[in-house]
């Protein structure tokens, strides 16, 4: 810290908490299913942007973007199903009144490492997830405990920090009230819901396994990368690929 | 908004860095229930101050000081009685920490301080764990017995307001919105309530809160995460602001 | 106790101690991903204190006692986790951080923080299952700066809750024995056998205590033994106005 000035150490420090911030409101979009805000809210235009899964990744604008817009879709799809499956509480609605109904994502987020590049342009950081995720399956609404890790790159634009690459990958994705211990034990399949088994998320851009799920026979296996203090992006690693 | 002077910069990162906590004082204070020690430092005096939970709101600082202090107080001593008919070894222990241990972990925080730097504002997801090993109840002839110990897992969001007074940073508002409650570790939210409402005859939720305490704007606020409805954004996330006002608060202001 | 001293600072004093904040923070949520990689070796070396003075008195402390100096924290926390843990396959220990209050002495030259934890430790059963266990508890630590650079120089973590994933808690004794509390079999025989946290009666005993603001170091606030507060040992001990 002793070669930055009292001026870059404070626009550090509001580096930082701007970052926070901006990982805080996209947990929040998330929760409240604003995914079709979430590309435009928090992302960059970089030509690279990706998006991350332990099963694939979204590489560009459309891809990223386009991952998004599904999510939305699928929120409407969901919320549609249940209108059907509840008419007395829900019957009579339009599709913007009941938009929302049924998924109820948390993503909390903790544990932050977070590192400024020394240029100011860049930065990084790694969070811990321990999420409980309440969604509409096939087999109607379920929780299921997803618990991993967001590892973010940052890049500062004209309007603030935007997220360049993005890497959410879990280690735990169980259905709350079961160990990720045992065997799973999934939930009988309703056939007013099958209309979810239809439904595709686009295809990943690059198709490969980047994060294994625990399973009892899953080696060791590190979390992401820690951020460790650079000068400029050149100079570390990428959360993208 | 006008462009801070590099003093107001750092006043007001020292200051969101003083929120965060008070916070989190009131986190492990709220964990020994200690209303008292809380409201006693952490607090405004304020006839502004709120606090909100899905019952509904309490205003001013009496008001907010009976509710959570003199109320709760009251339930840790009538848990307590209870306790030494079943375990004596409570005998000369506070009775306030043994009535349960309420986590509420502040974490995906997202502060902003006022450019004037006289308040700041908070929003927060708390994954918590609320248990008690030594708990006991009456029967319904009155005769105590022992209960089984619980951890219920109870993850809520936080809208938080605060002012500083005197080069203090104090709670003005909190409003605390239950959204996931539930037994360690065989709940599942979304299923179990998917068949309570599907069952012919369904069952109670678990409450969201102990007690009712007199409010003044009535509830409810926040009802937790129900499959028929639409997610709640009760705390919105605070943006930048000028100060603490009507369009910047978790409390609307009376006047 | 060190009393609370109202100093005032220049504008760079005191973005210098936001920004050591900022870094205590950071220090503590890297060790949480050292945990997830088992770098418990990296972790006494990366982030532990060096200085031969501190490692010393550094101990490590959980609900039945501490590990005082580095060599018997290294023989608990490194050798016998290694033969524990084995080739790792099916391990997975993750101790996530949250709530942090962190006190920077008002000379800048140490600082005590505590978070809580809501965690989890999964180890291989050996016929493809696993046995996951929910711990929470909180997480204390003390720091000092060495050079430029924050370091941890004792470390509670005090266990609250112990629950097998998908098991009911409450079907569990309400009593902790310690001779098969998952948690206290792990800690084996510290240096200084003693039940720093008794959680049958959940906070009452207020250890780790939330840090106050202070002026400079002294043991008596330490997380190490030397610090541990007299009067929540038992209540024949609270003297008057004890207890409350």
């Amino acid at each position: 810290m002793s070669q930055f000035t009292t001026e870059q150490l404070t626009q550090r420090w509001e580096d930082q908490r701007a970052l926070k911030n901006l990982m805080g409101k996209y947990a929040n979009c998330i929760i409240l299913n604003r995914e079709q805000d979430i590309f435009d809210l928090f992302w960059s235009r970089e030509a690279d942007v990706t998006l991350i899964f332990n099963d694939g990744a979204y590489v560009g604008v459309e891809a990223v973007s386009g991952y998004y817009q599904a999510c939305y879709e699928r929120n409407k799809l969901v919320a549609r199903l249940m209108q059907e499956r509840f008419p007395e509480e829900l019957g009579g609605k339009s599709e913007e009144e009941i938009y929302g109904v049924g998924p109820f994502k948390v993503k909390p987020l903790s544990s932050p490492v977070i590192e400024v590049a020394a240029d100011g342009k860049t930065a990084k950081g790694l969070w811990y997830c321990q999420g409980a995720y309440n969604d509409v399956e096939t087999c109607g609404p379920v929780a299921n405990w997803t618990w991993g890790y967001f590892a973010v790159d940052f890049v500062r634009a004209e309007d603030g920090w935007k997220i360049w690459h993005m890497s959410y990958t879990n280690d735990v994705d169980t259905i709350c009230g079961q160990s990720w211990g045992k065997e799973p034990k999934p939930l009988p399949e309703l056939p007013e819901f099958a209309a979810l088994g239809e439904f595709r998320y686009p295809e990943y851009t690059v198709k490969q396994t980047f994060r294994a799920i625990y399973t009892p026979t899953r080696p060791h296996t590190d979390a992401p990368r820690i951020p460790e203090p650079y000068t400029t992006f050149a100079d570390t690693f990428s959360y993208g690929i | 908004m006008r462009e801070l002077t590099l003093h107001e910069r750092i006043r007001n990162a020292d200051a969101s860095q003083q929120v965060e906590n008070v916070k989190a004082k009131h986190a492990y204070l709220h964990g020994r229930a200690d209303a008292t020690g809380e409201w006693s430092v952490l607090w405004s005096r304020s006839d502004d101050c709120s606090w909100a939970h899905a019952f509904g709101r309490m205003r001013g600082f009496d008001q907010v000081y009976h509710g959570s202090v003199g109320d709760y107080d009251m339930m840790c001593m009538q848990n307590w009685l209870d306790l030494y008919q079943v375990y004596p070894e409570v005998t000369g222990k506070d009775p306030r920490p043994l009535m349960e241990c309420s986590v509420h972990t502040l974490v995906t925080d997202v502060i902003e301080v006022a450019a004037d730097g006289q308040s700041a504002r908070g929003s927060f997801i708390t994954p918590g764990v609320i248990h008690s090993r030594l708990t006991a109840d009456p029967d319904k002839d009155g005769v105590v017995h022992r209960s089984p110990k619980y951890c219920h897992v109870l993850w809520e969001r936080y809208g938080s307001d605060f002012v500083c007074e005197d080069g203090e940073w104090k709670y003005l508002h909190e409003h605390v919105c239950p959204d996931l409650v539930g037994d360690m570790d065989h709940t599942n939210w979304a299923a179990d309530e998917f068949a309570r409402i599907t069952d012919p005859n369904p069952g109670e939720m678990m409450p969201p809160t102990l007690g009712q305490p007199r409010v003044t704007d009535p509830g409810p606020m926040h009802m937790p995460y129900s499959v028929l409805k639409p997610p709640q954004n009760t705390v919105p996330w605070p943006e930048p602001y000028e100060t603490l006002d009507n369009d910047n608060t978790y409390t609307p202001f009376v006047r | 106790m060190s009393k609370k001293v109202k100093r005032t600072y220049t504008d760079d004093e005191l973005i210098r101690r936001v920004t050591d904040i900022e870094e205590i923070k950071k220090l503590a949520n890297k060790r949480v991903y050292y945990i997830i990689n088992e770098w418990r070796e990296q972790e006494l070396s990366d982030l532990w204190v060096s200085d031969p003075a501190y490692q010393a008195t550094a101990s490590f402390g959980r609900n039945t006692g501490y590990y005082v100096g580095m060599d018997a924290i290294r023989g608990y926390y490194v050798t016998k986790h290694a033969a524990d843990l084995g080739d790792g396959v099916g391990t997975m220990n993750v101790h996530p951080i949250s709530t942090g209050l962190v006190e920077l002495a008002g000379d800048g030259k140490t600082a005590k923080g505590l978070w809580y934890s809501i965690g989890q430790d999964t180890t291989p059963n050996g016929d493809g299952t696993a046995k996951a266990l929910w711990n929470t508890g909180k997480v204390a630590i003390d720091f000092v700066k060495e050079g430029d650079d924050w370091k941890i120089w004792h470390i509670v973590e005090a266990n609250d809750c112990t629950a097998e994933a998908g098991s009911e808690y409450s079907e569990q004794p309400v009593y902790i024995d310690y001779a098969t509390d998952p948690v206290a079999v792990e800690f084996g025989t510290p240096t200084i056998p003693m039940i720093t946290h008794d959680a049958t009666f959940n906070w009452w005993d207020n250890y780790p205590t939330p840090p106050v603001p202070y002026d400079t170091w002294s043991d008596e606030i330490s997380y190490g033994p030397e610090g541990y507060p007299e009067k929540v040992e038992y209540h024949f001990g609270a003297g008057e106005g004890g207890n409350y």
